[in-house]
């Protein structure tokens, strides 16, 4: 049930004006975002950003970093280990580096090379493993992520949610669009590597505070941590570039996310009926470890409450996208009906265990109770209270992205049909601002504005009355307590909210150790395929373009999989794949020297419901030192990576627009200061990626203990072959006739007798010289015969070897 | 913790593979032998320079040669000491630890992120006030910030001996090599199943009683170690340093020729023996110990006894020079904190084309023609509209014909086919038909 | 390709109407779909052979892929260009094969035709009228089913049997593409061109009984020919056969000479073609290396690496198909001796292994060809015996054309041959114990590897014991032939040709 994270190396085009803007000067931003998913978990996602200009000098950057950057002419580097709001990853580690196209080909094995050898150092994985050519595969073609303005914070999996507007233009050419990588982009994957604490360890020794202060100090429970249902960690080391190829700036970003069951909450353990319920959560508890204050050097310290998306869409919900004002005013009663925004394409991502999860519900939440967070006495003010949920302490504001042009989908959304962009598609959403209804919704806290309020508050009960247990909890590391309980379980929403936009699977067929087939199913998300449907429907709106996806599969060598056999069958019917592929790249595998990488663009049509692309392979016969140590486990396939523009084609070209609504009332552009979270989100946002699981292909394991007797056996066979062949050719019977006839039968007898004795004392002797063991049984048969001969078994050690 | 019949069986296998090894190590890149030459020199004048007993740096090697989940008293074990040489002030930086799987996040580990080491009541006369997590009974050795350097797969007789000779791939990084010289004192701690002069590498490879001395020579060589201190844990670890020639090299085992060592008591909560009885025997002692005790080695060695272990505590000393009661335990279980810089920076491209050999050099090598064939497809395929210069007329434009398998209509047959082609493959026959008619006519003829 | 008119074509009897049905079955048997399971059949299809690549390598071009890119396509460009119609139509794919065992029989039909010497079969002895062995040929189970998986083996086949009868033809041009041929889709043909020469220069042996009446005549009534069996034949005068005797004519050195002349232009032909046909992917084709390689020394060694590593977007197409053939990379279980063996073999010493282990089908063409200069035809069916031996990729169908030369071309020995019944038996218990052995390792999953590779190796025994019996058959038939005393009087048949032949087998080993 727990998967475990996967490195993902991610170098992007240079020349990306935010990362210009962070890397003025060092900084170093926090942020820990809580998202309640349906299905009663709760999911964390920690984020750390460190970006310093390239100077020679770092206070905050690990030297390590700097020096990789320095070394590695690439233009910008990400290391991902999955987060949702981020694709989430399949088991195992997984290596992706583009390289600028100012390297020459010749130069990137090397490259790849120092680049895994370097981070397999830094990060405590076998990494090193994916330097070798037989596992690296290169991908030719990506989609397009239309560069939007701002970024949003969207719902848990970054399937479902995204703009409705079939085609809203803007971006590059009018949204994401397979095409040639412009980068020369290699991948490789170790889907059996083990992540565990030792890998976390050296990651968060890349920050200024490790795990000591800050949102960090949260991971300190390691247990907790490596117990959740699906952990991943994702490292991103960027390094700018300017256009004259010098080393711009540096940064690094570090983000764990975790699938936690918060105690109390019964879900996850095997599915639940109904009803389906967000369950409560208290950081504390939730983590295992109290958060302990803020790291003193960060420059932004920020905590997110995600609102669940089904809430944010339609305007049932309007008030909760207001911040709470200092009085916190009386929300109106809510419409369980909501636009349904089809969330957690993780379902798809991380293969069935975590669909398994989104189908099963919690229980109602058994979250403490707020009176355990808050200190009796002098809470700074009561939590925010709405009909909906409870949140403790209020936020300072609420961040809320929307889409521009999302008006012009005339969307089901609203209707509630649209399983898969209806939380963009629902047409006039209360509280909308800029041109489009709010997509998204995070409540911020200002974790170093709340620290420092807090230490005053405990200074000023000090000074009063020095009670012990002020001291305490001034001793203690200030323990910010948060907390949300959920009041109303939106059953409905959560219940839609449980189909992913599309589900990918793979599996493989047939028995043997011969051949076998493995197919990769493509299913529209939502009971019965009603994401499909409503996706059609969008299409339909949107001018029922096709939904294009891309499927790349990287296959090693030693499962040789027949293109010719490779067919594509759309809602069980054959169908011809020519006329569904957009775009492909194949570049062959070659025996211990390359993989197949496969790179589908296919355009399925918008009603599709499911796509099976099926081939046959056969397997290779490895040679015994090829063996792992562990040859009945199987070998790996690594996982088949599906990108498609979110939403049928386009949809996330829209700009998304982050506003603001502060406590004060205030409102404004982006949050202060910009959120490097936020920011990757936007990055990520247009184009959804799923990953299958991993495969396990057995193959026929030789007898590991024959070498010696196929190669005595194999060799006699082959020596008779010609010996006795040259002995016929050689033969002469007249020869033997006369030699017969002089010497008599019993004459040829004899000599043929002192032959047979010549060859066996020659050879015994021999083998009693080579073989000690041989030497003393020997030597134990002569001294039963009572014949004793003491030079023949002496000790091993007296010889020399 | 016997040497399963196989393992004998395999023993040729793995002095060939330790020839090979010897074979790809024979020739040293050019740098690197430089580089080792002049820092050997360095070293020995630094050797000379220091006070006989007293060494500039420690390091540790660590390795646990047996995977899965049934073995985990082995993960147990190395991290048992490498909880203690942390725990004396080692720090990570010098310790090399290797582990042949994980146990820590095996999904049959119910402790997750932790491995765990018999302790408590059931222990020897150990008084229980020691810093233990929830359960009493059990210490988790794996702690919250281990590093392991090599892991899984990694852990193989060959990167075993690079780690000891420091001959590695350029790239290797920095935490993976033991950067030890002439004034360092090193720990070598080896658990697994063994046997005979031989201890068993993953059930795979076997890492036998010469390939150990010889590494352990080139160390004294090279200068990499003033102090050595071998510790084996298997059955007949006696006899894996049984030809160690080299000065300096003081090694203890767990058993005797002959003898097994055998696990200690079983934890059920976790379903296995949590540790073995020599290893559980030196915790107990060192749990005793702190960076500053003044705790011998002839202390140490007499903690072991038979009614214990089932099994004789051996040690040869025979190269050690110094009396055993001279010698603290903190000597290769602690640290001295010296820090000193050493010549050559990262390692980058360019290096690893003159590579030293082994497995980096030729994966570069390789991946040179990995590299090419990535570049070859996507060339060879890239080019969409070009693909219509290809025999195939329906590869041209952007659309790849894909199609072609049995469930192929007839129009595609004549794809690949093209006329020259078939022309020329009709010339020939012709061209044979005629010539043997007209030579069997002229055959005739004559 | 019509045959010399020398002789009168012998007739077809019902056996033509054999080999009619037999291709018949062909025929139903790829409609039933038996091609299917075929392809996965160790014994049948190899990674040399079989159809898979052929679909591949074409499917590969489709997309404007060299075929040789990768390392799944093992057929030469021609032999794609053949399948290229039809390899994908689920019935048509076998069209190409069953048209080279027709090919194949009609060749041996009128080689057994030229070797009676223009007498009906039953006069010159022979086992098998022509027609009856063309027939036999068809309806061997083993063409059959190479037949119907599409391999490339019957191609192969085909082009042995024409070379052959050129070679008996003394058909210089036909000869030599036979070989070319035969050569370019499987390169052990290759060996055939030494015994091809020898036929070029003093012809085919004559394997009719008339040689053994004119070796009794010569020899007297003194000496009994072993066993009566060609008795009446051999009382009736026959004229001197070309081959036999000591007033043999001299060895015919210009037709020798135009042989290899054309065999290495259908050669250089077949590779122009295949550069030809390959042309949209010039990093496949072979000739601008081979140039390149020959203007410069130092470019000898990147082409040659490229070739070897598979460098540079695939290697040439001779890398891709002889030479995967002779850098046995692939070690996907076959019939053969070689895959096991390179399993299970350390690393160190592969390339020395392999060298060896090629050696062993040419070590023996130079020691038949200088001990039967005058029996080229056995030493045609002794190379094809041991090419199919040892072979790094074998496939049961690579055993078809030395089954089918022999009753022709060794009807002398096999008249002397005393354990037929033992060899027999053992090959087919072999047939039958092969796939067995495999179901039980590969399918089943409850035996390993050394079942079916015991199998292999007592194939490679079976192979010994009818090489040796072979020779020392030939050795006794020469004897005889030239007159010479095969036993003390009175030995009865103690070195009797079947018991020398197990004799001979027994000492070996």
């Amino acid at each position: 049930m727990r998967l475990a994270p996967l490195v993902l190396l991610l170098l992007l085009p240079a020349l990306l004006q935010p990362c210009r803007a962070a890397a003025q000067e060092e900084s170093f931003d926090e942020e820990l975002v809580i998202t309640p998913l349906p299905s009663g978990h709760v999911h964390a996602l920690l984020h750390f950003t460190l970006a310093a200009p390239a100077a020679r000098h770092y206070s905050l950057l690990p030297k390590a970093i700097g020096q990789l950057a320095a070394a590695v002419p690439f233009e910008e580097h990400h290391q991902t280990w999955g987060s949702p709001l981020l694709p989430a990853k399949p088991t195992g580690a997984e290596l992706r580096a583009a390289f600028s196209p100012r390297v020459p080909e010749a130069e990137l094995p090397l490259l790849w090379g120092n680049l895994s050898h370097a981070l397999s150092g830094l990060l405590c994985a076998s990494l090193n493993f994916l330097a070798r050519p037989e596992t690296t595969a290169p991908q030719a073609i990506e989609i397009a992520a239309a560069s939007g303005g701002g970024g949003a914070g969207g719902s848990s999996g970054g399937a479902g949610d995204s703009s409705g507007s079939g085609d809203g233009g803007g971006g590059d050419g009018g949204g994401p669009r397979p095409r040639a990588a412009r980068l020369s982009r290699l991948y490789a994957a170790l889907p059996k590597e083990v992540v565990c604490t030792e890998n976390l360890t050296p990651a968060l020794k890349l920050l200024p505070c490790r795990d000591q202060a800050g949102v960090a100090s949260l991971l300190l429970h390691r247990p907790t941590i490596y117990g959740a249902d699906y952990h991943s960690l994702r490292v991103a080391i960027a390094a700018d570039r300017g256009r004259d190829g010098a080393l711009a700036a540096v940064r690094l970003s570090l983000s764990i996310s975790l699938v936690l069951r918060p105690p109390g909450a019964h879900g996850g353990a095997r599915p639940a009926p109904r009803p389906r319920t967000y369950s409560g959560w208290r950081l504390g508890e939730l983590l295992g470890s109290p958060l302990r204050g803020v790291c003193p050097v960060a420059t932004a310290s920020r905590l997110l409450v995600q609102l669940p998306p089904q809430l944010v869409g339609g305007g049932a919900h309007a008030d909760l996208l207001r911040p709470p004002p200092p009085p916190p005013s009386e929300a109106p009663e809510s419409g369980g009906a909501a636009a349904a925004a089809a969330t957690d394409g993780s379902a798809g991502e991380e293969g069935q265990e975590q669909q398994q999860q989104q189908q099963q519900q919690g229980e109602a939440a058994g979250a403490a109770g707020p009176e355990a967070g808050a200190d009796p006495g002098d809470a700074p003010e009561a939590g925010w209270d709405t009909p909906v949920f409870s949140l403790h302490p209020p936020p300072d504001g609420v961040v809320v992205g929307s889409n521009d042009g999302g008006g012009s989908s005339s969307g089901g959304g609203s209707s509630g049909s649209s399983g898969s962009h209806g939380s963009g598609g629902s047409g006039s959403g209360g509280g909308s601002s800029g041109g489009g209804p709010p997509s998204a919704a995070l409540y911020s806290y200002d974790l170093r504005a709340l620290a420092r309020r807090h230490r005053q508050r405990l200074q000023r009960r000090l000074q009063q009355r020095r009670d012990a247990a002020a001291a305490a909890e001034d001793e203690g590391v200030l323990g910010l307590e948060f907390e949300q309980r959920w009041k109303q379980y939106a059953a409905k929403g959560a219940a839609v909210a449980g189909a992913p936009e599309l589900v990918v699977s793979r599996y493989t067929t047939g028995a043997g150790f011969m051949h076998g087939g493995i197919v990769l199913r493509l299913a529209a998300g939502g009971g019965g395929g009603g994401g499909g449907e409503a996706a059609g429907g969008g299409e339909a709106a949107g001018g029922g373009a096709n939904r294009t996806v891309c499927v790349f599969q990287a296959v090693p060598w030693y499962v040789r999989v027949w293109l010719h056999t490779l067919s594509l069958s759309i809602d069980g019917a054959p169908a011809d794949l020519d006329a569904a592929l957009a775009l492909r790249r194949v570049s062959p595998a070659r025996d211990r020297a390359a993989p197949l990488a496969l790179d589908l663009c296919l355009e399925l049509p918008a009603r599709a419901r499911e796509a099976v692309l099926a081939a046959e392979f056969s397997k290779a016969f490895l040679h015994v030192f090829e063996w792992p140590p562990d040859a009945h486990r199987g070998f790996d396939v690594p996982a088949a990576v599906v990108t498609y523009a979110a939403a049928g084609g386009g949809g996330g070209a829209a700009g998304w627009e982050w506003e603001w609504r502060g406590r004060g009332g205030e409102r404004g552009a982006p949050p202060p200061p910009a959120s490097p979270l936020l920011r990757a989100a936007a990055a990520a946002r247009p184009v959804a990626t799923l990953y299958s699981e991993g495969l396990l292909v057995p193959l026929a394991p030789p007898d590991f203990s024959m070498p010696y007797n196929v190669v005595c056996l194999t060799s006699t066979v082959l020596a008779v072959f010609t010996g006795a062949t040259l002995n016929a050719l050689l033969r002469r019977p007249g020869q033997e006739l006369r030699d017969a006839g002089g010497g008599g039968g019993a004459a040829a007898a004899r000599r043929k007798a002192v032959k047979v004795a010549a060859v066996v004392v020659a050879f015994g002797g021999v083998a009693l010289y080579v073989d000690e063991e041989l030497r003393e049984q020997a030597a134990g048969a002569l001294a039963a015969l009572g014949i004793e001969v003491p030079g023949l078994a002496q000790p091993a050690g007296a010889r020399p070897a | 913790m016997r040497s399963g019949s196989r393992g004998a069986r395999a023993a040729p296998i793995a002095a060939l593979l330790a020839l090979a090894l010897a074979s790809a190590l024979l020739p040293p890149p050019r740098a690197e032998a430089a580089g080792t030459g002049a820092r050997g020199a360095r070293r020995a004048a630094a050797a000379a320079a220091a006070p006989p007993g007293s060494h500039t740096s420690n390091w540790a090697v660590l390795v646990c040669t047996s995977a899965y989940w049934y073995n985990y008293r082995h993960m147990a074990n190395t991290l048992s000491i490498y909880r203690t040489v942390r725990r004396l002030g080692v720090p990570d930086s010098n310790i090399i630890l290797m582990l042949a799987d994980d146990v820590a996040c095996n999904a049959r580990n119910p402790h997750p992120a932790q491995a765990r080491d018999a302790w408590g009541e059931r222990s020897w006369g150990v008084a229980a006030e020691r810093v233990f997590n929830e359960e009493r009974h059990s210490l988790d050795v794996y702690g919250r910030d281990v590093e392991v350097d090599y892991r899984g797969y990694e852990v193989t007789v060959e990167n075993f001996m690079r780690v000891l000779t420091g001959r590695h791939d350029p790239a290797v990084p920095r935490a993976k090599r033991m950067l030890s010289d002439a004034g360092s004192n090193v720990l070598i701690y080896i658990t697994g199943h063994g046997g005979n002069e031989f201890i068993k590498f993953q059930d795979q490879q076997e890492l036998m009683a010469g390939d150990v001395a010889d590494a352990v020579a080139q160390m004294h060589q090279k200068g990499r170690y003033k102090e050595l201190l071998l510790v084996v844990e298997t059955c007949q670890a006696s006899t894996l340093y049984s030809r160690i020639k080299s000065p300096g090299v003081l090694a203890m085992a767990s058993s005797l020729k002959g003898e097994s060592s055998y696990s200690y008591l079983t934890d059920y909560d976790v379903g296995l023996s949590l540790v073995d009885r020599f290893t559980f025997a030196t915790l107990d002692f060192f749990e005793k110990v702190d960076a500053h005790s003044a705790a011998t080695l002839g202390e140490l060695f007499s903690v072991y006894r038979f009614e214990q272990m089932d099994s004789h505590f051996g040690f040869s000393a025979e190269n050690f020079h110094r009396p055993l009661d001279a010698v603290r335990v903190t000597d290769f279980f602690g640290h001295v904190t010296e820090v000193r810089q050493l010549a050559g920076s990262y390692p980058y491209a360019g290096d690893a084309a003159d590579g030293g050999g082994g497995s980096g050099g030729s994966g570069s090598e390789e991946s040179s023609g990995g590299g090419s064939s990535s570049s070859s497809g996507g060339s060879g395929s890239g080019d969409g509209p070009a693909a219509g210069a290809a025999p195939a007329p329906a590869a041209a434009g952007v659309k790849g014909r894909l199609s072609g398998g049995p469930a192929e209509g007839g129009g595609e047959w004549g794809a690949p086919m093209d006329a020259l082609t078939l022309g020329g493959i009709a010339g020939l026959i012709a061209l044979v038909a005629g010539a043997s008619l007209a030579w069997g006519g002229g055959a005739d003829a004559s | 390709m019509a045959p010399p008119q020398r002789q009168r074509p012998p007739p077809i009897g019902a056996a033509g109407w054999y080999a009619a049905t037999a291709l018949a079955a062909r025929g139903a048997l790829a409609l039933l779909g038996a091609g299917g399971p075929l392809l996965w059949r160790p014994e049948v299809s190899t990674p040399l052979n079989s159809l898979l690549g052929v679909r591949e390598g074409l499917r590969l071009l489709r997309l404007g892929l060299s075929p040789y890119a990768g390392a799944a396509v093992h057929a030469p460009p021609l032999v794609l260009a053949l399948h290229a119609a039809t390899a994908a139509a689920p019935l048509l794919y076998a069209l190409p094969t069953i048209a080279a065992d027709a090919a194949a029989a009609l060749a041996i039909w009128r080689l057994a035709g030229l070797l009676c010497r223009g007498r009906s079969a039953a006069e010159a002895g022979m086992l098998l009228s022509p027609a009856a062995l063309a027939a036999a040929y068809l309806w061997n189970p083993l063409t059959i089913a190479s037949c119907v998986a599409g391999a490339t083996t019957p191609l192969e086949n085909a082009a042995v049997a024409v070379a052959l009868l050129g070679g008996a033809a003394r058909n210089a041009p036909l000869a030599a593409a036979g070989v070319a041929a035969g050569a370019y889709v499987g390169l052990h043909p290759l060996l055939l061109a030494l015994p091809i020469c020898l036929m070029m220069g003093r012809g085919p042996e004559d394997v009719t009984c008339a040689a053994e009446a004119e070796a009794v005549a010569a020899a007297g009534p003194g000496s009994s020919s072993g066993g009566g069996r060609g008795g009446p034949a051999g009382r009736r005068a026959a004229p001197r056969p070309i081959g036999a005797g000591a007033a043999a004519p001299p060895f015919d050195r210009a037709r020798c000479g135009a042989f290899c002349a054309f065999l290495v232009a259908w050669c250089a032909a077949l590779l122009v073609l295949s550069d030809a046909y390959l042309r949209a992917h010039p990093q496949a084709q072979c000739l601008p290396r081979v140039a390149r390689w020959l203007r410069g020394g130092g470019g000898g060694s990147s082409s040659s690496s490229s070739g070897g590593g598979g460098g540079s977007g695939g290697a040439c197409w001779l890398r891709a198909t002889h030479g995967f053939a002779l850098a046995v990379e692939d070690y996907t279980p076959n019939v053969g001796l070689f895959w096991y063996f390179l399993t299970e073999l350390f690393d160190a010493f592969r390339p020395f292994f392999k060298f060896v282990l090629h050696s062993h089908a040419l070590i023996l063409a130079a020691p038949l060809a200088l001990r039967f200069p005058r029996r080229p035809l056995f030493v045609a069916w002794a190379l094809l015996l041991v090419s199919a031996a040892v072979r790094p990729y074998p496939s049961a169908a690579d055993a078809a054309p030395w089954l089918a030369l022999a009753p022709a071309a060794l009807a002398p020995q096999l008249r002397r041959l005393r354990a037929a019944l033992f060899l027999a038996n053992a090959f087919v218990l072999l047939t039958v114990l092969g796939p067995a052995m495999w179901h039980q390792w590969i399918v089943v999953d409850a035996a390993n590897p050394n079942f079916f590779y015991s199998i292999t190796l007592l194939l490679g025994v079976f192979h010994v014991v009818v090489l040796v019996a072979g020779v020392l058959l030939t050795v006794r038939v020469e004897r005889e032939e030239a007159g010479k005393p095969l036993e003390p009087a009175g030995g009865g048949g103690s070195g009797g040709g079947g018991g020398g032949g197990k004799g001979g087998g027994r000492e070996a080993e």
